[in-house]
């Protein structure tokens, strides 16, 4: 092997196991302190709301996941008509919450598109892969919650062609307070919320039990979010 | 009720098998969409006709009354994980995947059942007490707290079934984890009068009571040979008649009735169900849930209630 290529090699092993090694954001419990109106003007932002489905975490291989799809389909079919149940309403609550502390809060209508910003070179503890820099600089404020919803429906979880589980009502997120300036977060909360059916789960066509169970999870989401704010 | 005990276990098991037929019919017929009222204590709409002829109440042939402890499937699951399937040959192969499908399905069904067994140790102080509670002692009591107008006699033996109608009752009580609560689901069955194998209407009805203040739960339940235990039994056997009588199970239309998300108090914990609201006071939502059933719910202080909900006289709560 030529040097050139060993040193290919070596730069691209290097950058792998260094993305590897990358560790993921802990929580970070907000400090209730902070919420003073000495916080500044804070906007209370969130991510386009995902399709709402089914997950079939497990079932790897792709017959084991074409198995799964097949039989979870009426599942599916139903979970894709259910409503998020006006859950942007939560950034008005959220700012609700911060304005009773006296702190300067607004709704921000848009969604926050996270792919297009741009990547931060600077990584490290409480620092955001993302630079909010511009969002602030758009909307006039110095500090975002941000609200980032990542899977809302129905999981089952699947080990290769059988499940291992019932399928459970589910409402996955994090919310994080991030100063733009700085791209430091003062708080981050992962919320990871799933619900069982109560007796039995599998009632096509409405399954009426794990309907249920999706709003359950929906609405303790959405509590979990709002917590930190509470008095 | 010995909740290790053998015949317990089947009694138990068959109390709840005849509860889930009737929750599957009920499920099967829908919901409805009876006005929504604000008035809980005497406004309920009659829409099963009173024509005067009293109404036998039969209760089951067991003796016992199940009880059982009130349990949490949330955290059921063997979780997910790939499974690579070694085999010489296709048919090696195939029955590597039988024997992994067989082994999953086990041992889910014995985690399920391994939280009951676990919740039920719950009613471990009280099993002297409910070892006693009868199926007629317990309909005994609740019949005159039923405050529907009709005439309700409990069944000696059966009655003529072409004379009059019938209701079959069948309750199963679950107790909240922290000895705070009871529930009582109750299948409910309506036979008119000529038409004596044929239910015209079955009812799922959950009625959840307010939790005790007590400081001590155990005590408070088991004080005078359990006659707290006994009494909200009885009342919340009550209340689901009084629910069953009073809301017919009609076919849900596309759109009807607004849902919403419910949040009321079980024990100590907030619990949440979706549904349509029916009827609210102070003490009490009355909701029809996804499945069609019908239930009586104490509010939780995070449920916004409508203004006037706590200006009207309530009834009691059981």
């Amino acid at each position: 092997m030529t040097r050139r290529a060993l040193a290919i090699t070596l730069l691209l092993l290097s950058t792998f196991l260094g993305a590897c090694a990358t560790k993921p954001q802990e929580p970070l419990a907000l400090d209730k302190s902070q919420l003073t109106p000495n916080l500044g003007k804070v906007g209370v932002i969130m991510t386009p709301i995902p399709k709402i489905d089914t997950e079939l975490e497990g079932a790897g291989c792709l017959l084991c996941y074409a198995a799964a799809a097949g039989a979870n389909s009426a599942l599916t079919k139903h979970t894709q008509t259910l409503s998020h149940d006006n859950l942007p309403k939560l950034k008005e609550d959220i700012a609700a919450l911060l304005r009773k502390k006296g702190i300067d809060a607004m709704v921000i209508p848009d969604d926050l598109v996270l792919d297009k910003l741009q990547n931060v070179s600077k990584k490290g503890d409480r620092l955001t892969d993302k630079d909010f820099g511009p969002v602030g600089a758009k909307y006039g404020v110095g500090k975002l919650v941000v609200l980032e919803i990542t899977a809302l429906g129905m999981l089952r979880t699947y080990s290769a062609y059988f499940p291992t589980s019932d399928p459970k009502g589910m409402f996955k997120g994090v919310g994080y307070l991030v100063d733009v300036s700085s791209n430091e977060m003062a708080w981050y909360q992962p919320v990871d919320v799933l619900t069982s059916a109560e007796g039995a789960w599998d009632e096509p066509p409405t399954f009426p039990g794990l309907t249920n169970a999706y709003f359950k999870s929906l609405e303790q989401g959405k509590d979990l979010l709002r917590a930190p704010f509470k008095e | 009720m010995e909740c290790g005990d053998a015949p317990a276990r089947r009694r138990a098991a068959a109390a709840m098998q005849r509860l889930l037929a009737v929750a599957v019919c009920v499920s099967v017929v829908g919901c409805g969409g009876a006005p929504v009222q604000n008035n809980l204590s005497t406004q309920y709409a009659q829409e099963i006709p009173e024509d005067g002829r009293p109404w036998y109440v039969k209760v089951p042939a067991e003796e016992k009354v199940v009880y059982r402890g009130a349990v949490n499937y949330d955290s059921a699951g063997l979780g997910n994980g790939t499974m690579l399937y070694p085999a010489p040959d296709a048919l090696s192969f195939v029955a590597a995947i039988v024997t992994h499908g067989l082994l999953l399905d086990s041992q889910k069904k014995g985690q399920k059942d391994a939280l009951q067994e676990a919740a039920n140790k719950v009613l471990d102080p009280f099993q002297p007490v409910l070892r006693d509670v009868s199926h007629g002692n317990l309909m005994r009591v609740a019949l005159p707290r039923v405050r529907t107008s009709r005439q309700l006699v409990l069944a000696e033996g059966t009655p003529d079934a072409e004379s009059y109608w019938r209701i079959e009752v069948l309750p199963v009580f679950s107790m909240t984890q922290d000895r705070s609560a009871l529930i009582a689901d109750t299948a409910v069955q309506i036979y008119p009068p000529g038409k004596g194998k044929v239910a015209e209407q079955q009812y799922m009805a959950r009625v959840v009571a307010t939790p005790v203040s007590a400081g001590d739960p155990d005590a408070y339940w088991l004080a005078d040979d359990g006659k707290a235990l006994r009494e909200v039994s009885a009342s919340l056997l009550a209340e689901s008649l009084d629910m069953a009588l009073s809301y017919p199970v009609v076919a849900r239309a596309a759109g009807a009735g607004p849902e919403q998300t419910v949040r009321y108090r079980e024990g100590a914990s907030e619990k949440m169900e979706r549904g349509e609201v029916l009827a609210v006071d102070c003490r009490r939502i009355l909701v029809r849930n996804l499945r069609g059933w019908l239930m009586s719910l104490p509010p939780s202080a995070k449920m916004e209630l409508p203004a006037a909900a706590c200006s009207t006289t309530a009834g009691s709560s059981p």
